[in-house]
């Protein structure tokens, strides 16, 4: 198995390096404008760091998390284009080594993901001159556990060979999903304004995150306690379906 | 180690597809020996070599690799065995030396130095891509990575399909090499004839799923012949001598299966030897009988 996992390794290393890339650039423009806020053209400016730092991280891990991931995605594309697919079942690994190897490389780079995720929150916050927050952390291990759907890339591309496929049936499949996201999202705000203007007077962007904070708080506690129950049941799931397609052998 | 007599046993295979049958393919190859797999494109070489090595699921029948169920023993049996295939199956982005590392993992007897010594004996190198490899130059790759893990069974689909003569002598020249070897076999298909004519003891012959052929080649070269007469004596020839005919301006040429019977019967008849090409085309038109 450890050949199998050298292979995929070596084959995503160009994206590996690109994301790397990406990311320390983003890194290093998000603390120099955090050290500006104390030792460049913006300090004095009120409100910066706040409204900046907690958001900093946010997109410094998104390009750790989906950047690392990214490369793996069209490598079972690339292994049917090869033929390498087909050159699999005639080597002395099992079925479940096979898929298992491509499940721990999707793992070794959401843990990579993390990491570097992390590190930003460390780099950023040691360049605006704050502790490192713990709820900050918090949001990128449950981030990170979110990212395990991601893994679905592996039994949707043994299914339809094909990335542009495979995306368009992941869509249309998250579609509801998505909708119901954007009708909770907009009946929370509409909720949240409503209680700003209840006890607070008017709804401002201050009295709203009053009202949003403690449901943010108890979704993040609830979803930290969830996160590794929901990372061991999206695994499990894509591993088996993952497996059932390889055993199809659709040749 | 297990004893067998047949490298590759085949009893009944039948796989199903919609509008193709490979239906109750039967045949042995002998260890020790190579035998070609010829038959015209969608005859179903590639249907029965993807069923040997389990890539495809067989619906019906029986298939022994070194003496080992192709589907309990896979693994014990895939350790032993080498593929190759009409294109190489390795990334565009790789290169032997990525290769030597991925697969020095999976088989248990890669040897490194045999690899990289068909690499200096092929003049390929080993830092360039493969994206950036010739086909004949993939092609000996290949065979140098299919030949440095102690296989037992050498298994190759249409492998010297599309090279020039030149590399294809040189990969013959190989497998004669590899062939010294008691222990080892080849099962290669090809619709290359001639490549068979120079280097296989048996041959079977596929066409349309159904195996028509199967035997020792200089057999089957002994027992079939071109029997060449005019117009006027091929109406005297027996329906059942004849596989098929060629028919032309002057006379016919005409497949026979049973030169020995045939040059008895039609005394004075000149049967000239067949060659597996020919043996292929006249058997590809036996349903026509007669053809020009």
């Amino acid at each position: 198995m450890k050949g199998l996992i050298y292979r995929e390794l070596y084959l995503i290393r160009k994206t590996t390096v690109t994301t790397l890339l990406v990311y320390f650039v983003f890194v290093a423009m998000m603390s120099l404008v955090c050290i500006s806020t104390y030792a460049g053209n913006l300090k004095g400016e009120e409100g910066v760091i706040e409204i900046f730092y907690p958001q900093a991280y946010f997109y410094a891990a998104c390009i750790a998390l989906v950047g690392m991931g990214y490369g793996h995605n069209d490598i079972i594309q690339k292994d049917y284009q090869s033929r390498w697919q087909l050159f699999s079942y005639t080597l002395p690994v099992s079925d479940k080594k096979i898929i298992a190897s491509k499940f721990i490389v999707r793992g070794i780079l959401l843990l990579a993901g993390l990491v570097l995720a992390i590190l930003a929150e460390v780099i950023i916050a040691a360049a605006a001159k704050m502790p490192v927050s713990t709820d900050h952390i918090k949001n990128i291990l449950i981030i990170g556990a979110l990212m395990t759907v991601g893994f679905s890339e592996i039994p949707l591309m043994l299914r339809f060979k094909n990335q542009n496929k495979a995306a368009i049936i992941t869509l249309l499949a998250c579609a509801p999903i998505l909708a119901a996201f954007v009708y909770f999202a907009w009946k929370f705000t509409k909720f949240c304004m409503a209680e700003a203007t209840r006890l607070y007077g008017e709804a401002t962007d201050v009295t709203m995150a009053k009202v949003f904070e403690p449901y943010f708080e108890k979704a993040r506690n609830i979803g930290f306690i969830a996160a590794p129950f929901f990372v061991v049941g999206v695994v499990a799931l894509f591993y088996v379906w993952a497996l059932k397609e390889y055993r199809r052998r659709r040749y | 180690m297990n004893d067998y007599e047949n490298a590759i046993e085949i009893k009944e295979l039948t796989k199903r597809y919609d509008g193709f049958t490979l239906d109750k393919v039967s045949f042995s190859v002998p260890k020790g020996s190579i035998m070609g797999f010829i038959g015209q494109n969608g005859a179903g070489k590639t249907t029965t070599i993807n069923a040997l090595l389990n890539i495809v699921r067989k619906d019906e029948g029986e298939i022994r690799l070194l003496g080992l169920d192709h589907e309990k023993d896979q693994y014990e049996a895939k350790k032993q065995i080498a593929a190759v295939f009409d294109e190489l199956p390795f990334d565009d982005r790789l290169n032997a030396i990525a290769i030597d590392k991925i697969l020095r993992e999976i088989y248990e007897e890669w040897n490194t130095d045999t690899f990289f010594g068909y690499l200096d004996r092929f003049a390929l190198p080993r830092k360039k891509k493969f994206g950036k490899f010739s086909k004949g130059m993939k092609m000996k790759l290949q065979i140098a990575a299919a030949l440095s893990h102690n296989a037992r069974l050498l298994i190759m689909d249409e492998a010297t399909t599309g090279l020039d003569p030149v590399v294809r002598n040189e990969i013959l020249d190989i497998f004669l090499e590899y062939l010294q070897n008691e222990e080892h076999s080849i099962l290669m298909s090809s619709h290359i004839t001639s490549d068979l004519d120079k280097i296989a003891d048996c041959v079977t012959f596929i066409d349309k799923g159904k195996v028509l052929i199967s035997g020792y080649k200089d057999d089957i070269l002994d027992s079939h012949g071109i029997l060449k007469c005019t117009k006027d004596d091929y109406k005297d020839i027996d329906a059942e001598d004849i596989v098929s005919a060629r028919l032309n301006d002057f006379g016919a040429e005409i497949m026979v299966s049973d030169k020995a019977s045939c040059s008895r019967k039609y005394s004075g008849a000149v049967i000239d030897p067949a060659t597996l090409e020919d043996i292929m085309i006249y058997y590809v038109n036996r349903e026509k009988k007669e053809w020009r």
